[in-house]
């Protein structure tokens, strides 16, 4: 003992002998228990020291592309400084006379083709393929800023 | 994101190797069940669960034994408080136990075994952590929050309690120390 470096009297060393221990089967399911917890211990310390900082990497660029995606989907569809559906004037070519033109400059919601049509000529069928100039397959870099090419190239 | 990672062991954490706790549930587990029964009937669930802490501590702890030892203790000690059941354990609980198991080499081991279940609760758990633990004063006295002149002091009053249960004269301990 480090405190008493006398020896035991004999009423201690008789309880030091009569130390109980436990049943080997109970020493054997202690050990199994402590097994298990170190071993889902150790494969958690695992994955903290070798994969944390890449699941943060993961979330962030996963998380920066749903915001870039929801902001970009507004910014093209919702923008109200560039109204989706915008009519102009125009004198038009000379062998179709005046007209005015539905400028739908920005995708419509659900749909990948942008229509350029004649409401002068159209019916109330929207569908009516007489006012319907030109079809192209939208983008984002679609922008009808000069109508007169926009007429030129139908 | 700071709290988060103090929930997580360290990089180079390790836990404690498979021999050594072995080893200390061969030598200590018996020790451990009867301190945790000196307060509560529940003494191998908590034995289990601080050999479960053990194995994951981080860091280690330098002393696993007395770590141990106190651990079990201060547990028993809160769940007694919470129960406030006191059941006369020890003797009851060796009639039909089968967990634990002792070899007495003569009567005078299973006198004195006896006689330490018998003395007060705040005397044997002092006994069992210098005997059976081999804990030293200084590790007993951190553990039960008194000074060591306090934990000297229960434990001769202890030896003297047991020497005094199995009728042998209160000299014998002081005549042995000298």
């Amino acid at each position: 003992m480090k405190d008493n470096p006398n020896p035991l009297s004999s009423i201690e060393s008789a309880i030091q002998n009569a130390k109980p221990s436990l049943g080997p089967d109970v020493q054997a399911k202690l050990a199994y228990e402590a097994g298990l917890r170190a071993g889902a211990s150790q494969g958690l310390g695992r994955s903290q020291a070798q994969y944390s900082l890449p699941w943060k990497v993961i979330s962030l660029a996963l998380a920066g592309c749903v915001v870039f995606l929801l902001v970009r989907s507004y910014w093209f569809e919702s923008n109200p400084l560039n109204p989706v559906n915008q009519i102009v004037e125009s004198d038009g070519p000379q062998n179709l006379g005046p007209i005015s033109i539905e400028i739908e400059p920005f995708r419509p919601r659900g749909q990948t083709t942008v229509h350029w049509r004649n409401y002068s000529s159209a019916s109330e069928n929207p569908d009516d393929q007489d006012s319907l100039l030109k079809q192209e397959q939208w983008s984002p870099s679609l922008r009808p800023t000069n109508v007169n090419s926009l007429i030129d190239s139908i | 994101m700071a709290s988060l990672s103090k929930t997580f062991q360290s990089k180079n954490f390790m836990p404690l190797d498979q021999q050594t706790t072995l080893d200390l549930i061969a030598r200590h587990g018996g020790a451990l069940l009867a301190l945790a029964r000196s307060w509560t009937s529940d003494g191998e669930d908590l034995v289990q669960e601080a050999f479960c802490k053990l194995v994951v501590a981080d860091p280690q702890p330098d002393n696993p034994t007395a770590w141990l030892f106190q651990v079990v203790r201060n547990e028993a000690k809160q769940l007694y408080r919470s129960t406030q059941r006191r059941v006369n354990r020890e003797i009851q609980v060796a009639k039909k136990d089968t967990t634990t198991q002792s070899t007495f080499e003569s009567d005078q081991q299973q006198d004195a075994l006896q006689a330490l279940d018998k003395i007060p609760l705040d005397l044997r758990e002092i006994v069992i952590m210098k005997l059976w633990g081999e804990m030293t004063l200084e590790e007993i006295s951190t553990s039960c929050d008194v000074s060591v002149a306090t934990a000297h002091r229960k434990y001769k009053k202890a030896i003297e309690s047991i020497q005094r249960h199995m009728g042998l004269p209160q000299s014998e301990f002081i005549e042995q120390k000298k």
